[in-house]
């Protein structure tokens, strides 16, 4: 069995409780995770960090910089690769459609179960190591994964 | 009141014009009508085709009188010799032996004329005057000369048989006639027929005969009549071809008169038989035509037959010598035109009686209700309701007394008629007269009701209805309050017609009431008029009442058009006609589909449908409305039925078309309630958002406590985080909450969450061609995910829109102007920024936030929009400098 470097992820969300949550349950698969609470912080972290991140989750509805707007930065100055995993509340096909057309890996409209949401964040993962400096970064009782 | 009428008026009314015109023409009124008629027509028949005289008349003059034997047989043998067909004398020569008259019988063709005289016994009694001795024994044929029969001194008849003592003896003419063999069955009088014309006998001188003057062949064969010529204008007579100056001489007369006889051409008058069958025939026809024509076609037709009947008679005359009575003709025709048609008239009048009666019943008890005039109450609910309406101190109704020149009091409160000031309650003088001459209300000036413990304004309205002053209203009231009631003068005008009104039916009434019947009613002649008089008022009442009607339905909210059952227009009020304008329809030569069709988007045969559903089941449509002209509002088109109440329809199960009385139309401005729905949805959109937001978390948090390897430290900490949610949520809601139970009927909203995003962008794409203009390009950063604003739509687009132009019109050419939307926190900011020229900040601040006068239209909005901005709990940052441009931030509270 050999060691393996645990995933970086990027939680991007206006709601500290839920980015809490979402932390928690991610923590459990031993994931690495960094998180942002709006997209300019995004941006902040994103540019902070020496490793690219493996899965960036993003909320939509945000201040001062919406989840699309980074996204468009993300992808279009930033062109980064990294996986991206939408949590939209508005449920609209034209939303999701400009999505996808941005960038966006994979949208899903909340709310998701923990199991759902965890499949999905396994499902986008499975690339690249990364650190974290530019943001709040958490690898406690983080499991390496073999 | 009961109105006989005639079974068969037809009938009843030929019948009358017979018996008139028979009697009349018995009672010999026609005649002078008839014979100038007659004579006009004989004049009219002159011709020379009328045959040759067989008649030559000698004249002998008047001195030869007295001669004897030598001079009249002398003329009897020159006549003789001349072979004349008879000799006639219109005398029997008095001076003459046996001899002559023994000559004259030998001759047997001598007829000699015996003229009547008066009886010395009895001078009314006419006899014959008796033969000369000398011709006693001889066997003389003789005739009858007698005065000439005279019609309203014309002569058109000659006797065919007169009178005598002992008996009826021939007539001169007749006489001759019947000795030249002519025998014909002639009536007595007989018409002498003048048609040769006059001067149509030959006449000459006796002397003239006696010398062998004349040609034999004037003599040969003719009836010779020999008279003295008097030469005396009283001897000559009229007739219808020697009427004035032209008159004939009584010997022409005879001589007309013979020739009539010998000629066999008697005018025949037409009998009573034939006039009376023509006078029904005439009647029979005028009651059949005269029924289906107008008054005006019927007069034409009258002349166009009194014409007829000349020119008939006329024919007759001259054709047939027939002479008919034209003249009863033609009073039959117009007698026969003057009855049907005042019947005709009288009917009409009845008909119209009758339904001026049955309507103004009907419209007065509709209009009057008796029952509520003959309350006492009444009065107590008008004065009471004036009171409180203006909040008056005192006030009273007066009336005036028909006939006085005083009022009486009809119903006061907080006074009485003794409060008037003694020397004003006559009503021909001031105020009153000053009142009346204003036509409306008036302040006075002097005290009219007596002084009051506390300051009164006191005022005079005279109750004027219909141009008839019925009485005055008089009241005092304080004149804070007077001051404080808005266009006071004319509330009273209008409140003073209302109660004129009022008093107006109030006194029809008590007139009616204490009406006078019988035969008083008859001898003051008050019958007739009183129909009249009701319905004239109850026209009044109505017409003002259709006034008010229409006036209700001008001031209709909705804009509205009445249409008839087949959707011809009726009625139309302003507001339609405004709405319509917009889109140029021409509503007044439009149906009710024809507008349908247009305002909507209902093709004919869905409109048609619709319709059908409105008339046949009763049913009511609303269907949303596309008007080019009026695309910023919304409006619905309501279709409904007006049927008539149950009332009217005598209590009939059931409807049918006809209880339909008209389609009624409205145009309905839903815009504001479609503008609070609007912002509603985005209220519940976003909370939509907000609650799937939260429930993730809770959904989350689920998931974890689920998990067997989550440390009891973490579960704990996801149990607080569940707990904060949750009161978070119930919080939200309750605040969502507030704004959706938000009363539409509220008046314009001040303050609202509304979505800014596509206030902006409508904002942005409005000004783009300004931007063009200056070649400025508008770079705007507008989040569509930014929450919601506390503001108002309509206000918050134009104040976006009066930022976006100061910055664009202070902006460099060419340059680029920055609109941005975003949400830090709880807050919305709206950032406007240029390159532009920029003034000092200092000015600039006093531009907006000042009271200082500004000289730009953009300005001066947006200083008027800053009222708003604090309504909405937000604020406005602004700065610029010499040459650094401009720079808004508007700051607005955000929401979910």
């Amino acid at each position: 069995m050999s060691e393996v470097t645990a995933k970086r992820i990027l939680i991007v969300d206006d709601d500290p409780l839920l980015q809490e949550l979402m932390e928690l349950l991610l923590s459990l698969g031993g994931y690495f995770i960094c998180k942002a609470g709006d997209g300019q912080q995004a941006m902040a972290a994103v540019e902070a960090s020496q490793t690219q991140f493996d899965l960036i989750v993003l909320d939509l509805m945000m201040p001062v910089m919406d989840g699309r707007q980074f996204l468009y930065w993300l992808r279009k100055e930033k062109r980064s690769t990294v996986s991206v995993l939408v949590m939209s509340a508005i449920r609209t096909a034209t939303i999701r459609d400009e999505l996808i057309l941005i960038g966006a890996s994979e949208v899903i409209n909340k709310p998701i179960t923990a199991d759902t949401f965890v499949e999905q964040v396994e499902r986008l993962l499975g690339k690249g190591d990364t650190d974290c400096s530019a943001t709040s970064c958490h690898s406690n009782s983080f499991p390496k994964v073999v | 009141m009961k109105v006989k009428r005639l079974k068969y008026p037809a009938l009843s009314m030929s019948l009358f014009a017979v018996v008139a015109i028979l009697l009349l023409e018995y009672a010999g009124l026609f005649k002078m009508a008839d014979g100038a008629v007659y004579d006009r027509l004989v004049r009219g028949n002159i011709s020379p085709d009328h045959g040759v005289s067989q008649v030559l008349l000698v004249r002998v003059p008047l001195q030869k009188h007295d001669e004897g034997d030598g001079y009249w047989s002398a003329l009897l043998r020159d006549l003789k010799s001349q072979q004349a067909g008879s000799i006639s004398f219109g005398f029997t020569p008095e001076r003459v032996s046996p001899d002559f008259f023994k000559l004259a019988a030998g001759y047997g063709n001598v007829i000699f004329g015996r003229h009547l005289r008066s009886d010395i016994d009895l001078p009314e009694r006419l006899i014959l005057q008796p033969l000369p001795d000398a011709a006693a024994g001889v066997p003389l044929q003789w005739g009858v000369v007698a005065p000439l029969p005279v019609d309203y001194g014309v002569s058109r008849y000659q006797q065919s048989r007169l009178s005598v003592a002992d008996g009826f003896a021939p007539s001169l003419e007749v006489a001759i006639a019947k000795a030249a063999g002519v025998e014909a069955a002639i009536e007595n009088p007989y018409l002498v027929n003048f048609m040769a014309g006059a001067g149509r006998i030959p006449m000459v001188n006796a002397d003239r005969v006696l010398s062998g003057g004349i040609i034999p062949e004037l003599v040969q064969g003719k009836h010779v009549l020999i008279d003295f010529d008097d030469e005396v204008r009283l001897s000559r007579v009229l007739t219808p071809v020697g009427g004035g100056s032209q008159s004939i001489s009584l010997l022409e007369f005879h001589g007309y008169a013979l020739n009539t006889l010998l000629q066999q051409q008697v005018p025949v008058v037409a009998g009573h038989l034939a006039t009376t069958l023509l006078v029904i025939l005439i009647a029979g026809f005028s009651v059949f035509i005269y029924q289906w024509l107008t008054l005006r076609a019927a007069t034409w037709v009258s002349l166009a037959m009194v014409l007829s009947y000349l020119i008939i008679a006329w024919l007759a005359l001259s054709f047939t010598l027939i002479w008919l009575p034209v003249v009863e003709m033609v009073v039959a025709q117009a007698l026969m035109f003057l009855l049907l048609y005042r019947y005709k008239s009288v009917r009409d009048e009845l008909d119209l009686r009758q339904m001026a009666l049955s309507s103004s019943a009907e419209l007065h008890e509709k209009l009057v209700p008796s029952n509520f005039l003959a309350s006492h109450e009444h009065w107590s609910q008008v004065i009471n309701l004036v009171n409180q309406t203006l909040d008056l101190n005192r006030v009273i109704f007066l009336e005036r007394i028909i006939g006085d020149h005083r009022l009486r009091e009809i119903k006061s409160l907080n006074c009485s008629i003794d409060s008037i000031v003694e020397q004003r309650r006559d009503y021909e003088r001031t105020p009153y007269s000053t009142a009346i001459a204003t036509h409306g209300a008036v302040k006075l000036e002097r005290p009219y009701l007596e002084k009051s413990e506390y300051p009164e304004d006191q005022y005079l309205v005279p109750l004027i209805f219909a141009g008839d002053v019925l009485g005055f209203w008089a009241f005092g009231i304080t004149p804070e309050k007077a001051a404080s009631i808005p266009l006071f003068m004319q509330k009273l005008n209008d409140y003073g017609q209302k109660i004129a009104e009022l008093l107006y039916q109030r006194q029809q009434w008590q007139v009616s009431q204490t009406e006078v019947g019988g035969v008083t009613k008859y001898l003051q002649i008050k019958s007739g008029s009183a129909v009249y008089k009701t319905l004239l008022q109850s026209s009044e009442l109505i017409s003002r009442r259709m006034k008010s009607l229409e006036n209700v339905f001008d001031g209709l909210g909705t804009a509205t058009a009445l249409y008839d059952l087949f959707g011809g227009l009726m009625q139309v009020n302003q507001r339609m006609l405004a709405l319509v304008k917009s889109d140029n329809l021409p509503i007044y030569e439009m149906t009710a589909l024809d507008l349908m069709m247009a305002i909507t988007d209902m093709d004919s045969s869905r409109a048609r449908y619709s319709l059908r559903y409105v008339v046949m089941e009763h049913g009511t449509l609303t269907v949303p409305v596309r008007m080019k002209g009026l695309q910023e509002k919304t409006l619905v088109l309501n279709v409904r039925p007006m049927i008539q109440s149950s009332e009217s329809l005598g209590g009939m199960g059931g409807v049918a078309p006809f209880q339909l009385f008209g389609i009624l139309f409205e145009l309905v401005d839903v815009t504001y309630f479609k503008k609070i729905f609007q912002l509603k949805e985005q209220l519940v959109n976003r909370l939509n958002i907000q609650l799937r937001n939260d429930m993730e978390s809770l959904v989350m948090a689920s998931g974890l406590l689920n998990k067997k390897d989550l440390p009891e430290e973490k579960r704990s900490r996801v149990t607080e985080i569940i707990n904060q949610k949750v009161m978070m949520a119930v919080q939200m809601m309750g605040e969502a909450q507030q704004h959706l139970d938000m009363d539409i009927s509220g008046g314009p909203l001040e303050c609202y969450p509304i979505d800014a995003y596509p206030i902006a962008t409508e904002m942005v794409d409005s000004l783009k061609d300004k931007a063009n203009e200056r070649r400025l390009s508008i770079k705007a950063d507008i989040s569509r995910l930014v929450g919601l604003v506390f503001a108002e739509p309509d206000a918050l687009s134009d104040l976006l829109k009066t930022l976006l132009t100061i910055v664009m019109e202070d902006a460099v050419e060419a340059s680029e102007v920055e609109f941005t939307i975003t949400q830090v926190d709880h807050q919305v900011l709206f950032d406007f920024s240029n390159t532009g020229f920029g003034i000092p900040d200092d000015r600039f601040q006093e531009y907006i936030f000042g009271d200082g006068d500004v000289d730009t239209e953009t300005f001066r909005r947006l200083r008027g929009s800053m009222a708003a901005v604090h309504k909405w709990n937000g604020s406005l940052t602004a700065e610029s400098g010499v040459g650094e441009g401009m720079h808004f931030v508007l700051s607005l509270r955000g929401f979910l």
